[in-house]
């Protein structure tokens, strides 16, 4: 019989249907021995996956309503906040709640951040609201655990916009382990955040605010004067909390890309809850996420890498330039902003190259490859019988 | 058919599609105020609260559903269906509660676990993420919303079984532990018997501790030892239980973020020029970690339930006192007497280096001579 195409491609296909009846699993729900009680079961795993919903959507709504509730208190004490000059250092509004021990560290830890940055503080004012995180209900209603989280300190920053003077409020949640004394805030949790930025170098200029609000600050969470990357740096400096491997954009960046590296600071920078959760019924909120740990990446720590390679004296001008972020940079070290950025994920994570990547040895093994093929093939085949 | 008609019926189809995707579309929420968001999340933890309670409910009656009285051994009640666990596991699991039954006397004694004993759900789960991936396992749980559930993976053994069962037993038998003993061991009181690996990480924990008073323990004070356990009053942790050397190892053991100038600047101060007095301010900067781990402190513990016998256990939900005086009065000894014995079984659990034995002389003699003969042989 010969073997036409039609006839080749129907025994594959009867083939796979063999193999798929012989070899794949039955289905175990119809098995009486296979589960516990099927017709509970099946209810039990979708109230189950009904729960997971709305624990995630309970979690999403936390995190709003604390940014939103943060910027009310922002707005509410703002009065008390301006009273204090810029030059004394922020002013620290405490909750009623936190007790003495836990405002003298946080004092304490402030101005030792400030102190750390020598002549670059006070440039413009900064506020400061500190709360404890140990609610357990809200209106009656049990706040499950997670909700309260850190256990140490969480801070972040709200953008600079609620108090009459336009400063840059941090925000400082106390942990249920700190007010128990079982522990307390290391003395390198630098409390102020992004603010430290504000308070270093001032207010920015208009159009580096607009970036900065519309990547909810995500590229300027920490301010530090250490000096430039050593491995040391690079490894506390690179991790994945705003970053992950299948990051086309970053990988291309790599690739020395630069349209994708000036795309990637257009990115807007997402809490990882918006990032992760298929529930767009809570908006992303406009204040930046809070971080439980020192803060982490290659987004979160952008701002703060270029201080240290260009200089606080740079970096001033840069930050308050009335140009774009991009333009500012230029005018300041005559690089683009997209080759900085792309050496930063060079140094960070190595180079990358898009594409395949032929090297003469690769090339050179493949030729002779092909040519041994064809040397055995023309030494030991078979040649045709002539009739 | 008329042509208006054909018309409708030909757009029915799109326009039931288009309507359902539109309805379906998940609706995109735009920025709320503070008092609305706090409504949002008031009433989704409400309805979490009720969606928990209906699976509860229903766990409840999944658990009715199983017989009441499958099998009784001592204290230990097991509720499962023979027909959910088929012949097989069935044999199984009966072997693994006659042996759970023995060693649960033998380790918990007079221990109060349950009301009238423990009972023990056991079902079969197909364990996996998919369903047609997974295989199967046995599910243990104490009954009553407990909450805690153990997999026995396969191949289910009599003896994997066993240890779960005992495993879960050991959870009600802990329950009455007095919170500062708890809190002492670092919320860390397993009911299980000590094996040889426990005793010999004890004593590498206590040989190579950084802390003066453990020193002054494994040279024989029973004071220090107490005092490396975290068993009595310090008021100066730091200076009582730390030379300045030590205070040097403790902060040379952290992972400092150089992401602070000044504090990487004070570490390597310490760290590297050990100027004393930096690394007493930086150890003074967080808290001083107890000489002798967690696990360590959990070997003293469950000596002390050994120690105490049959009635260990009772005696521990019902004593008072510091920790010391509790595990003191379970064991039955004075409390010096308890240190010292786990001291000594400490001590004797040190691991010892290698020993070359008889063969391994002789082997190596043999390679030294044969050797010495190969190369007087090339010389000649």
């Amino acid at each position: 019989m010969t073997v036409t195409p039609m006839r080749w491609a129907s025994a594959c296909v009867l083939a796979c249907l063999v193999l798929g009846v012989l070899l794949l699993p039955p289905d175990p729900s119809p098995d009486q021995f296979a589960e516990w009680s099927p017709r509970w079961t099946a209810h039990e795993q979708t109230l189950t996956k009904q729960l997971n919903a709305r624990q995630i959507h309970s979690r999403m709504l936390a995190t709003a309503y604390q940014a939103a509730s943060d910027a009310d208190v922002a707005r509410r004490v703002a009065a008390q906040l301006a009273s204090a000059s810029a030059r004394n250092g922020p002013s620290i509004w405490f909750d009623s709640d936190v007790p003495a021990s836990a405002r003298s560290r946080v004092s304490q830890l402030i101005a030792a951040e400030q102190t750390s940055r020598g002549s670059w503080r006070g440039k413009s004012p900064v506020g400061v609201l500190v709360f404890t995180d140990t609610a357990a209900t809200l209106a009656g209603a049990r706040l499950p655990w997670g909700f309260n989280g850190p256990l140490i300190a969480s801070t972040t920053m709200l953008r600079a916009t609620p108090g009459a003077d336009g400063r840059c409020v941090a925000v400082v949640r106390i942990g249920r382990r700190v007010l128990r004394g079982e522990d307390s805030i290391p003395s390198d949790r630098h409390l102020l955040d992004g603010c430290a930025f504000y308070d270093a170098f001032g207010s920015p200029g208009a159009q580096i605010r607009a970036w900065m609000d519309s990547s909810t600050a995500g590229f300027g969470r920490d301010l530090s004067f250490a000096p430039p990357d050593s491995a040391t740096v690079k490894q506390s400096r690179w991790g994945f909390y705003d970053f992950w491997y299948s990051d086309w954009r970053f990988a291309r960046c790599a690739g020395n890309d630069l349209p994708e590296c000036s795309a990637l600071l257009r990115m807007p920078t997402v809490s990882w809850q918006w990032r992760w959760a298929n529930d767009l019924s809570v908006p992303v909120p406009a204040e930046p996420q809070a971080y439980n740990y020192p803060t982490p990446g290659f987004n979160a720590t952008l701002l703060d890498a270029m201080v240290r390679e260009i200089g606080p004296e740079r970096f001033e001008r840069v930050w308050q330039s009335p140009k774009s972020i991009d333009s500012a940079y230029f005018d300041v070290t005559g690089e683009s902003l997209a080759s900085w950025v792309h050496r930063r994920a060079v140094t960070l994570d190595g180079p990358y190259h898009i594409g395949p990547l032929p090297t003469t040895t690769t090339a050179i093994l493949t030729i002779v490859t092909i040519a041994c093929a064809l040397a055995l093939s023309a030494r030991f085949a078979r040649r045709p019988v002539s009739a | 058919m008329s042509e208006p008609r054909r018309v409708v019926r030909g757009l029915t189809l799109p326009l039931a599609i288009a309507l359902a995707s539109v309805m379906a579309a998940p609706r995109v929420s735009t920025a709320q105020s503070t008092a609305q968001y706090r409504a949002r999340l008031i009433a989704a933890l409400r309805d979490r609260h009720a969606l928990r309670d209906s699976l509860d409910a229903l766990h409840a009656h999944r658990i009715a559903e199983v017989p009441p009285d499958s099998m009784s051994s001592g204290r230990l009640h097991v509720r499962y269906s023979k027909a959910t666990l088929g012949p097989s596991l069935d044999a199984t699991l009966r072997g693994a509660v006659r042996q759970a039954a023995g060693d649960v006397d033998a380790e918990f004694g007079d221990a109060q676990i349950g009301d009238s004993g423990a009972v023990l759900v056991v079902s079969r789960v197909n364990w996996g993420m998919f369903t047609a991936l997974g295989f199967d396992a046995v599910l243990v749980e104490l009954s009553g919303g407990r909450g805690r559930m153990s997999p026995v993976r396969s191949p289910i053994t009599e003896r994997k079984l066993a240890d779960a069962l005992v495993d879960m037993i050991g959870t009600l038998a802990t329950d009455g532990v007095p919170a500062n003993v708890s809190r002492w061991a670092g919320y860390h009181t397993p009911a299980r018997p000590l094996t040889h690996d426990d005793w010999e990480a004890a004593a590498l924990d206590l040989a190579t501790s950084n802390s003066s008073v453990a020193r002054t323990c494994y040279s024989g004070s029973v004071a220090g030892c107490e005092s490396a356990l975290g068993l009595t009053t310090v008021r100066d942790s730091l200076s009582e239980w730390y030379t300045p050397e030590g205070w040097r190892a403790l902060v040379a053991s952290w992972n400092v973020q150089p992401g602070d100038p000044a504090l990487a600047a004070a570490h390597a101060e310490c760290v590297d020029k050990k100027v004393m007095a930096t690394c007493e301010r930086l150890a003074r900067s967080r808290p001083v970690p107890v000489p002798l781990d967690m696990a360590t402190r959990s070997t003293l513990f469950n000596l002390a339930i050994a120690r105490g016998g049959r009635s260990a256990y009772a005696k521990l939900r019902s004593a008072h006192g510091t920790p010391l005086e509790v595990l003191s009065a379970v064991a039955g000894i004075a409390p010096d007497a308890l240190v010292d014995d786990w001291r000594t079984h400490t001590l004797a659990s040190v691991p010892h280096g290698v020993r070359p034995g008889a063969a391994e002389a002789t082997v190596l003699l043999a390679w030294t001579a044969l050797f010495g003969f190969a190369a007087t042989r090339r010389r000649s």
